[in-house]
């Protein structure tokens, strides 16, 4: 019969999760309604960025950033990994970071270097633009973002600019009405 | 020249692919498919398969298992290899399909590494989650031809049932040929 572990008493239940707010995600028992757009942010002979997988919610918009080395590589190097950078106090992001944004139409942005907002703060004043999961390694990434507050109707540009790869700012404009028509179809399921 | 001034080693050689029934291919950029398939939805789970990408090898989807009063305190575990016996490894989540040709696949095998096998292949590679979350990629190879995919998902330690749920694979197998080729191997 063991003693010294068994000693200690069980632990409490953890406390269920805090929801999200709206800035950090969606929202619990939420699926997005798929946007039927692709866009193709760099194309150039070396390398590939896609914004792809769009989901729209009504209270923002998910999509994936698809990298992609056109060749065999070994680089491991994450070029959408800005916040190890970030915490170094100050420093403008190295030219091997792939700078992300979103241009509303109504003049808003939101952009990959911006630091996000204090966890607990609920009403951010400006859009914000977080990444949320993602994985990649050897020439290939795949990065989920969440967008907040879904922009309004109207061309929603998303820009990028890469200086390691040559990529001088470049903005893509995709159709806000179709953002909308899918975040109306979005499911929730959490009262079934 | 410095003490530093070495010359620079060259690059070491690239690592080996891994065979394409065990993972989507790195030189193909998949193609999204709009689907998702509700597998459960009671009221303590949701269990849902979503996120398609099409390659013309396979195709790839998330098994997503939310609970809503009861917190998941156990893995998904399928990070782990499957049992080299093929019995169930403890109620760890596992997944299947059924090909429209009638052929099955289960996470439970385990696929050889060298030898091309004459049966699909399911794995499930790539999970993670906290809270009352779970997540799992999954792989299926071949992509299936053109009919309906069965789809079935067990997990004892979450108290879900072996469940079955069906796929478009039309969409699938219309979806891979938008997939578009990187670098040639």
């Amino acid at each position: 019969m063991g003693t010294f572990f068994d000693s200690f008493p069980s632990p409490d239940p953890l406390p269920p999760p805090r929801p999200l707010l709206p800035w950090q995600g969606p929202a619990e028992l939420t699926f997005g309604g798929f946007v039927p757009l692709r866009a193709v942010l760099v194309d150039t002979e070396s390398v590939l960025v896609v914004v792809d997988r769009l989901l729209a919610h009504p209270t923002g918009l998910e999509f994936t950033v698809l990298v992609a080395r056109r060749h065999a590589s070994d680089d491991l190097a994450d070029p959408l990994d800005w916040g190890q950078h970030r915490g170094n106090g100050g420093l403008d992001p190295p030219a091997e970071v792939l700078r992300l944004g979103i241009a509303y139409v109504d003049g808003r942005k939101a952009s990959s270097l911006a630091r996000p907002p204090h966890w607990e703060e609920e009403n951010p004043k400006d859009p914000v633009l977080v990444m949320r999961s993602g994985h990649g390694s050897r020439g290939r990434w795949e990065k989920q973002y969440w967008l907040w507050p879904l922009p309004p109707e109207g061309p929603t540009g998303f820009v990028v600019h890469w200086p390691a790869e040559g990529v001088d700012e470049w903005r893509v404009d995709v159709d806000g009405a179709a953002i909308h028509a899918a975040a109306d179809q979005a499911l929730a399921l959490g009262d079934g | 020249m410095g003490f530093f001034d070495a010359p620079a080693p060259s690059p070491p050689p690239l690592p080996p692919l891994p065979p394409p029934w065990l993972f989507p291919p790195d030189n193909v950029l998949g193609a999204f498919v709009p689907l998702r398939t509700v597998l459960i939805r009671s009221s303590s789970l949701l269990v849902v398969a979503e996120r398609f990408v099409a390659y013309p090898t396979g195709f790839e989807f998330t098994v997503r298992v939310q609970a809503r009063e009861a917190m998941i305190t156990e893995p998904m575990a399928a990070d782990a290899p499957p049992p080299t016996t093929g019995e169930p490894d403890g109620g760890a989540f596992r997944v299947g399909v059924v090909l429209p040709d009638g052929s099955r696949a289960s996470s439970q095998s385990r696929p050889a590494l060298e030898d091309e096998p004459n049966a699909p292949v399911v794995s499930a590679y790539r999970g993670g989650g906290d809270g009352n979350e779970r997540h799992q990629r999954c792989w299926v190879w071949p992509l299936p031809s053109d009919g309906p995919v069965r789809l079935v998902v067990e997990w004892p330690a979450a108290r879900v049932k072996e469940t079955w749920g069906e796929l478009d694979g039309a969409a699938i197998h219309t979806a891979a040929e938008r997939s578009e080729l990187l670098w040639e191997r």
